[in-house]
């Protein structure tokens, strides 16, 4: 058993035993990581709020080599993000932002890009306004995509590298766009507008905190927005599923929010 | 099965459906009640038949109890001018066990939760609505965890309630009894400061 020192984002919590909780953290040296915080429920944890959902911390750990469960043994906050509780649509966007990673990306595999872009979208969520959410998502999921690996080809058709024109498709499939020859080919592609292509191409060019301020959601943010996901989505296993972004989707359709 | 027994095996497969309890305690909990005196087990299995048979969900609140409504709905003594809303019913043991607490209780089953896709409708909240109207309450205190999922619950009720004209209210967060400001972190104590109280 060693004992290391990272800083840490909150995926997911969940109760263990009588008063403890088991963390997924994604952190900076060492990816996402189980660890059990023993005693954490207790009111005066030492523990404190430190390990709510998307508070980023500096964590003491005891790793344990040939394990998934490690033990936590001090965190403190470095950021609470604390805007994302007082709503329930930041938390939806804050819930998907986190899943698609925890989903995503193995256990213990480094990932500092990740890292960095997972403070920058739960920052972003706290400080903009609901109208900006789903145009900010979307951008973070082009940009989680390509740092997980899974990033779409964007600049000409994926299958024939032909230049696009204004007719093209997104293959879920195939993992980018195509042109009108090549989509038939891929029995789950998508049809978009070169608009579309075009703010795609936009998200991976500029910062989210940019795109913010120069960018309002339209109908091509949606559009971006549903087929990232539908991407997503394709690259997990058969049957497991991403709730948050379901329930995106049923927000959306409901007049809840 | 060698070393075994099917019935075993069958209770192992039924207590490892229970929470928390994986295959290996389902295999403790078996042996055990193999050991066990008959009349140990028999007990057993009356008190579960038992809590089955008698313990439910009361129809106006969603607290546990054995008769509906349930013994704190049907007190003509509670004041029904106050509703007390909690996420689980064991929330209502411990806010009764105050003593500090004499109106009504309404359990939501559960918090808004994107991640366990938990939304607006797998709660009951229209009966919370539904319950404010009809008993003409004047005071909704929203008790849910301090948690980030807790809190998005308690703004997102706030939303729902306040067009009902009825005063909104939470418990207090923050810092522990008997604990030490030192110790206490940034969270807490914001939210020991918003929520600070008028010294009576």
């Amino acid at each position: 058993m060693s004992i290391h020192r990272t800083h840490g984002i909150v995926l997911r919590t969940r109760k263990f035993r009588e008063s403890s909780k088991i963390i997924v953290f994604f952190t900076r040296r060492y990816g996402k990581i189980s660890a059990i915080a023993k005693g954490s429920l207790k009111p005066k944890s030492k523990f404190g709020s430190s390990l709510e959902l998307f508070t980023r911390s500096s964590l003491i750990f005891y790793r344990k080599e040939n394990r998934d469960l490690h033990t936590l043994s001090h965190s403190e906050i470095l950021n609470a993000n604390k805007n994302i509780g007082n709503d329930v649509v930041k938390l939806a966007y804050a819930s998907a932002a986190t899943e698609m990673v925890e989903r995503l990306v193995p256990n213990e595999e480094q990932n500092e890009t990740l890292y960095e872009l997972l403070d920058a979208i739960l920052n972003q969520i706290g400080v903009a306004e609901r109208n900006q959410l789903e145009l900010i998502l979307a951008s973070y999921t082009l940009k989680m995509l390509h740092a997980v690996g899974y990033g779409p080809e964007l600049a000409a058709c994926v299958r024939c590298g032909k230049d696009l024109g204004d007719e093209v498709w997104f293959g879920l499939h195939s993992g980018g766009a195509l042109c009108p020859a090549c989509h038939k080919e891929d029995l789950h592609a998508m049809e978009m507008s070169r608009a579309t292509l075009e703010l795609m191409r936009k998200f991976e060019s500029i910062s989210m905190a940019r795109l913010r301020e120069t960018h309002s959601a339209d109908k091509f943010s949606r559009d971006a927005f549903d087929i990232l996901h539908a991407f997503v989505r394709a690259q997990i296993s058969e049957g497991a599923r991403i709730r948050s972004l379901d329930f995106l989707e049923r927000m959306r359709d409901s007049s809840f929010a | 099965m060698l070393g075994s027994s099917e019935k075993i095996e069958r209770l192992i497969q039924e207590l490892s459906k229970m929470p928390t309890i994986g295959r290996r305690t389902a295999q403790r909990i078996a042996l055990y009640l193999l050991k066990a005196p008959r009349e140990e087990v028999t007990s057993l299995v009356s008190a579960l038949v038992e809590m089955k048979e008698n313990v439910g969900y009361c129809a106006e609140c969603g607290a546990i109890t054995e008769s509906d409504p349930c013994a704190i709905c049907a007190d003509p003594k509670r004041e029904r001018s106050a509703i007390c809303v909690v996420e689980e019913p064991g929330n209502v043991m411990g806010i009764e066990k105050t003593g500090e607490y004499r109106g009504l209780y309404h359990v939501l089953h559960g918090r808004l939760s994107p991640l366990d896709g938990l939304g607006p409708e797998d709660l009951s909240i229209d009966r919370l609505t539904e319950r404010i109207k009809a008993l003409g309450v004047k005071e909704v205190i929203i008790a849910t965890n301090p948690t980030v999922e807790g809190e998005a619950t308690c703004s997102y009720l706030a939303q729902v309630v306040k067009p009902l004209g009825v005063k909104i209210t939470t418990i207090a967060r923050g810092v522990p009894m008997g604990s030490d400001l030192d110790l206490a972190d940034e969270m807490t104590l914001a939210r020991s400061i918003q929520g600070r109280g008028e010294v009576k």
